[in-house]
């Protein structure tokens, strides 16, 4: 033994520290190792298990079988998905770029503001402090009212005919978009607000001495260095738009028909209401991987746009 | 593809893990052996239900539980959140409480999963459970044997304004026009005259306010709300043949029967009516919605399970003793599934939707032995006639369902709902003649019910939102029907529960 130690006595010390120090790290790091294992972890595999299953909680007295792709072949070849797939994305798409314009236009103006400032940031947080349920209800099912509300009301005393906001499909998806926008655009307007305040105010100066309009120094200077706010503002947002649920539920359900049906109440309707675990982790896992490629291939496009603006 | 883990066991296992690790050492006041067990000297009752409901049972029973000395502790849901914690429990094995109310649509998920007691014989004695009218019993038992306990007779209603149908210059008009006669004692007798009234009654200044936005119906048609039921009451009439006890699928192959003619005819009824005749925003009211219109006096007839209790509330109404109540219209004719077409009859043929079928009072099979007999006698307390009587007789959302309650017009006439007699005499009859009407047609119960239900309603919202025609939607429908029957354990299997929930 005492051989052994003489034999390599630089690397005992070291070796010791070592082992020493990965073995507080990992204990240090169990809690948290436990914690996602249990937490995300293991519910991830579980429902990525379930999908090639036929799991259903209700149907008793029926083993559970492996069914292979069939869950993934069954939603491919299903229309009703397919549509509460497009209301997804017409409904990001028609949520996100207005909350960002909207966002940045009041950014921007907020941004030369130098007297209660601390009053606008607090106003612009209300919306994102109240429940989306509690902003549908108010806001969708009372204001939006058709036969009563206040905003029909008006539009019959000016002359026109009322609007049908949540009866008639197309309608009914503005509605629920206009609600949306509302609510969330605060958080661009609050994000974007903080971005700006990174930009050094000598560059904009510098470029106004030298001749540039607004447009040119917001275009070339402002907007490339708040882009990385900008774009992490807009992934989350995106984010959130493809799981959207709450607000739908309360205003529409889903209807009229099927128009304002998004994939997260799909799945909440297959697999936590109905039962069909099986079938809404198949949804689930479809909607997870359409997000990790829409998001991954946005990170990569604003990669490559930050690139080249430095460039 | 067989494989020796059950759904159960899967269940289990992954509940348990994921249990142990974080929830069960979190959960305050939890029992320490994960069966309810109250470990402490005094018996402590759980109990599970709505958070409206549940508050009125609790002020009801805490004095009495005060006075026996047991403890008592409520968790308290939403109603889908209520559904989806019981079905849950039941499908994991897991504890929930001693006694919670359910939906009695649910019975063959829960208790064919075997997660009730049935009810001791003493209990039954001890509340007079003769008295509870068939048509209750029904939804509280399962293969002859009982399970649960009455609380709530849910039914729908066909409510209408009385007054104004008993107006005679209305009347004049109305049968010059139409050829039928408003009758101010039964209301429509029949869909035909119920659509008769709806077009009449829409479009002039028939409540009087200077403007001529008054309509002639309002019915409940939301999808993701009670679209179901008011599809259904709809329907009835024109899809149940008397003779044939299938409703929904056949009793013996389990096919869907939802897309024969008799439905089409109701949706494409039911889709133009409520365009046309009710109120803007009328093809997507909840049931709170179709109640404010009516409530409200917007229209002039509906259909509803709180159509008379809320309507002599002031709170709620401007209508109060203007309303006539009878159980749903019927039609002179009914499709025959079996024959394969439509059969005239002489007289209307009625089939009364018994909508929802009532919440009930279960106790559940994990309740400890320790605390079983508390747990009985807490049960008989809650569900004896007299506390039946008192909670259909004030505003609780409980409708009647013994036979001792439909003789009862003083309590309803003078009690705390003020409905006076002749609205009380109406309601009571109105229940009466849905709640032992022999053509009833008993609400959806078999395994699945709730996928069933989300079938339909997406089915029927899109014909109402004219993005596809009725006979299409109700095809769409009927297919999914027989995918879920298939998904079930199959179509026989399914037709077998159905059999089971209507006592055949």
């Amino acid at each position: 033994m005492a051989t052994a130690q003489r034999s390599v006595p630089p690397a005992r010390g070291v070796l010791q520290f070592s082992i020493h120090d990965r073995l507080w790290k990992w204990l240090l790091l169990l809690p948290s190792l436990l914690m996602t294992t249990v937490l995300f972890i293991a519910p991830v595999v579980w429902t990525l298990y379930a999908a090639f299953t036929d799991l259903h909680l209700f149907r008793v007295g029926v083993e559970t079988e492996w069914v292979g792709l069939y869950n993934f072949q069954k939603l491919l070849g299903n229309s009703s998905f397919w549509r509460t797939a497009r209301n997804t994305v017409v409904f990001m798409l028609g949520v996100v770029p207005m909350q960002f314009l909207i966002g940045m236009v009041l950014a921007v103006c907020l941004d030369n503001v130098t007297r209660g400032l601390k009053l606008f940031r607090t106003w612009f947080l209300m919306p994102l402090m109240v429940s989306p349920v509690v902003v549908a209800f108010v806001i969708g099912r009372m204001l939006f009212q058709e036969d009563i509300g206040p905003i029909n009301s008006l539009i019959r005393w000016l002359g026109f005919e009322g609007i049908p906001w949540l009866t008639h499909p197309n309608w009914a998806m503005f509605t629920i978009m206009v609600i949306d926008v509302w609510q969330w655009s605060s958080f661009m307007i609050l994000m974007l607000m903080a971005g700006l305040q990174g930009v050094p105010y000598d560059l904009r100066e510098a470029a106004s001495i030298d001749g540039a309009s607004f447009w040119q120094t917001f275009f070339r200077i402002t907007l490339p260095l708040v882009l990385p706010i900008a774009a992490t503002a807009l992934l989350i947002r995106i984010i959130d738009a493809f799981k959207v649920v709450d607000i739908i539920m309360v205003l529409t359900g889903g209807g009229p028909g099927q128009a304002t049906e998004s994939v997260t109440l799909a799945i909440y309707r297959a697999g936590v209401k109905g039962g069909d675990l099986a079938f809404g982790s198949s949804q689930a896992y479809f909607l997870l991987l359409v997000m990790v490629v829409f998001g991954g291939a946005f990170l990569a496009l604003t990669r490559r746009t930050m690139s080249q603006t430095k460039d | 593809m067989g494989r020796d883990l059950t759904r159960r066991d899967f269940l289990r296992l992954s509940g348990a893990a994921a249990g142990i690790t974080a929830l069960a050492a979190c959960a305050p006041g939890a029992p320490g052996d994960g069966t309810g067990v109250a470990q402490a000297e005094q018996a402590v009752i759980r109990y599970a239900g709505l958070e409206g409901m549940g508050a009125t049972v609790e002020r009801f029973i805490l004095p009495w539980l005060e006075e026996v000395g047991y403890g008592w502790e409520r968790g308290s849901f939403g109603q889908q959140e209520l559904t989806d914690k019981i079905m849950q429990s039941v499908a994991t094995d897991t504890y929930l409480a001693d006694v919670f109310q359910f939906p009695s649509n649910a019975r063959s998920d829960v208790i064919n999963a075997g997660a009730l007691y049935p009810i001791p014989d003493f209990v039954l004695d001890a509340i007079d459970f003769d008295d509870v009218l068939p048509s209750i019993v029904g939804t509280l038992s399962w293969g002859g044997q009982v399970y649960a306990l009455p609380y709530d007779g849910d039914i729908h209603y066909s409510s209408f304004r009385k007054d104004l149908f008993a107006d005679s210059a209305i009347a004049a008009d109305f049968e010059s026009k139409t050829g039928y006669q408003l009758d101010p004692e039964s209301g429509a007798k029949t869909w035909d005259e119920w659509r008769a009234i709806a077009e009449h009654f829409t479009g002039w200044d028939w409540n009087g306010n200077g403007e001529e936005d008054d309509y002639g119906i309002a019915t409940m048609n939301k999808r993701g709300d009670t679209l179901w039921w008011g599809f259904h009451s709809r329907a009835t009439a024109y899809a149940k043949h008397p003779a044939d006890p299938s409703y929904f699928i056949d009793v013996d192959t389990g096919e869907a029967r939802v897309n024969n003619p008799g439905f089409v005819r109701a949706l494409t009824e039911w889709v133009e009516e409520n365009q046309n005749w009710s109120p803007p925003g009328g093809t997507g009211f909840t049931y709170g919605d179709s109640l404010n219109a009516m409530n409200g006096g917007r229209v002039v007839q509906t259909y509803n399970w709180d159509a008379v209790t809320t309507a002599a509330a002031g709170e709620f109404s401007i209508i109060q003793g203007k309303q006539g109540y009878n159980h749903l219209p019927g039609s002179y004719e009914v499709y025959n599934h079996k024959e394969g077409g439509w059969e005239a009859f002489e007289e209307p043929s009625a089939a009364p939707f018994l909508a929802f079928g009532g919440w009930v009072i279960a106790v559940s099979a994990l309740t400890d032995d320790s605390v079983i007999e508390q747990v009985w006698n807490m049960a008989i307390e809650l569900t004896k006639p007299e506390s039946g009587m008192w909670f259909v007789t004030n505003l609780t959302g409980c409708s009647p369902y013994r036979f001792s309650q439909l003789e009862a017009v003083d309590e309803f006439a003078t009690g705390p709902l003020q409905l006076g007699e002749e609205v009380a005499v109406d309601y009571l009859n109105a229940a009466k003649a849905t709640l032992d009407h022999p053509n009833a047609v008993t609400d959806q119960a078999f395994g699945g019910w709730v996928q069933y239900r989300d079938a339909l309603e997406l089915g029927v919202s899109k014909a109402m939102a004219n993005e596809i025609d009725p006979q299409g939607a109700m095809d769409e429908v009927a297919a999914a029907f027989d995918e879920i029957s298939d998904r079930m354990g199959g179509k026989e299997r399914q037709a077998e529960l159905y059999r089971l929930t209507l006592g055949l």
